[in-house]
């Protein structure tokens, strides 16, 4: 796989509202951020999957009038995003939702 | 050993960084008794914005040699923010060691205030250039609400609140402490008095962390000319080193208050605690707690109880950045390594005056680099 099919796939599942992370093959592990071998394993055995979309905060901080932070996804893999909702904090459970942001539609983590 | 150290820095310089740079350099020249052409060795570093807003100079360091006037037989260029200058200095000892440079000069630094009034910093820069994507990860980290590495550095300070109940008070401890050493150095940027209250007043720039919590950008240089022989200074050396890089992004790591300083610091875990004092990096409150926790010096979580309970002046329980640290003392163009180095070397060669640690035999020092604390040099000094 080269990087640009992994960033054209993410896209396109961003667009039709579905969360995208990589599998690893070899040792089983998950993650986000595109690379072509796995950062744990080195593997090069991957697929784009789609996630549930349901993780929860594992630390949020609030910021230029919003919230950002990290996610921890069902699935194990983590991913930096704004977060929405009325009581955001650290440890609640968030579900993805998408939105535009300068022309590119990415997930972002709303509080249930 | 280091034959000349001199630092430029100021809150605002008008001129051009090449002054600056300039500056630093003849003072350093000056104090090791050398001139341009003793110099046979340069090592830099260069990050985004604070070279005259430029984001980018092709063959950096070859244009500064140029410039200054220096025509070295080794150059080098190393690339992971504030604690780059310490491995420069490691690197540079081993270079004289084995014969292939006799003088090596160490330059870091750069405008702060060009990024900082683009309300930037040079981790959030490329966001000036909608072109420019600084990271392999294009629009997935950049498209969103941050600002690296305030954010990151909050989502750190979060963490350790959640997992290890440290308080904002802790933090602000800490800060308040910092400045009484600062106000007794008597050559810090910042002083004046400073209370908890004052720190948690100050307006949240991203929560948890403070306004007073988060490190000045400013302009300025220090150059250190390392050398065979020490000149008129005391011959002191790296007695311990190590450096520790990761490549994970702190969401894919399992424990984000775990920086590589656990990693570079653990072969010399003993001699550490035998250190008479402490130089560690404070671009923010919660850089100082993870250092203290991740080298060793308290236990994991227990940072903040520490700071309360423990005097960090020159003559208390623990001397902790002596002359204020990077906090007080401004970091010049979002890199505080060179001031750690340069206070250690104050304090060493006995010139820190009303501010001394008495006898200093040997001290700590250890920087983390890069927005997401993905690098982390610890050494010891000594003779």
């Amino acid at each position: 796989m080269k990087i640009d099919e992994i960033y054209n796939e993410y896209d396109k599942m961003f667009v039709s509202n579905k969360m995208p992370f990589i599998k690893c093959k070899t040792c089983g592990r998950n993650y986000y951020y595109p690379r072509t071998v796995c950062p744990f394993c080195g593997g090069s055995n991957i697929e784009i999957v789609s996630a549930s979309g349901t993780g929860e905060i594992y630390s949020c901080t609030e910021f230029n009038h919003g919230f950002y932070g990290i996610i921890k996804f069902q699935e194990g893999f983590g991913a930096y995003m704004d977060i929405d909702g009325n009581s955001v904090s650290t440890g609640r459970k968030i579900r993805i939702k998408f939105k535009e942001i300068k022309g590119k539609v990415l997930p972002y983590a709303s509080v249930d | 050993m280091i034959r000349g150290f001199a630092e430029a820095v100021y809150k605002n310089y008008d001129g051009s960084v090449y002054d600056l740079m300039t500056e630093a350099l003849e003072k350093a020249l000056e104090m090791a008794s050398l001139e341009r052409k003793d110099i046979d060795g340069f090592m830099t570093t260069f990050l985004p914005g604070v070279f005259d807003g430029n984001i980018y100079m092709h063959f950096f360091p070859d244009q500064l040699c140029g410039y200054l006037g220096i025509t070295p037989k080794y150059i080098d260029s190393l690339e992971y923010g504030g604690p780059s200058v310490l491995s420069a200095l490691w690197r540079a000892e081993r270079l004289i060691k084995e014969g292939l440079a006799e003088n090596i000069l160490l330059l870091f630094g750069g405008k702060g205030s060009d990024v900082r009034k683009r309300k930037q910093t040079v981790d959030s820069f490329e966001k000036l250039y909608p072109e420019v994507t600084n990271t392999p990860y294009r629009h997935l980290i950049n498209l969103y609400n941050n600002m690296n590495p305030v954010s990151d550095y909050a989502l750190a300070a979060e963490r350790h609140k959640k997992i290890y109940g440290s308080t904002d008070s802790q933090r602000a401890e800490l800060i308040v402490k910092q400045r009484k050493n600062a106000n007794r150095s008597g050559y810090s940027m910042f002083t004046g008095d400073l209370s908890v209250d004052d720190v948690l007043k100050s307006s949240i720039i991203s929560s948890p962390l403070h306004l007073l919590e988060i490190v000045y950008p400013v302009d300025g240089f220090h150059a250190f000319i390392v050398s065979g022989k020490a000149g008129k200074l005391r011959g002191i050396k790296i007695l311990n080193y190590g450096e520790a890089h990761q490549s994970l992004l702190p969401p894919e790591v399992d424990d984000i208050t775990i920086t590589p300083a656990i990693e570079s610091s653990k072969n010399f875990r003993n001699e550490i605690s035998k250190c008479d004092f402490y130089e560690l990096y404070d671009s923010f409150s919660i850089t100082v707690m993870l250092q203290l926790e991740n080298t060793g010096i308290v236990p994991a979580g227990q940072s903040g109880k520490f700071i309360e309970k423990n005097s960090i002046s020159v003559d208390g329980d623990l001397p902790l950045n002596t002359g204020g640290g990077s906090i007080n003392r401004g970091q010049p163009a979002y890199m505080s390594g060179s001031v750690l180095l340069y206070e250690a070397l104050l304090q060493m060669n006995e010139m820190a005056s009303g501010n001394q640690v008495k006898s200093p035999g040997k001290v700590f020092i250890n920087g983390i680099g890069g927005w997401s604390r993905n690098h982390s040099v610890s050494l010891i000094l000594g003779d």
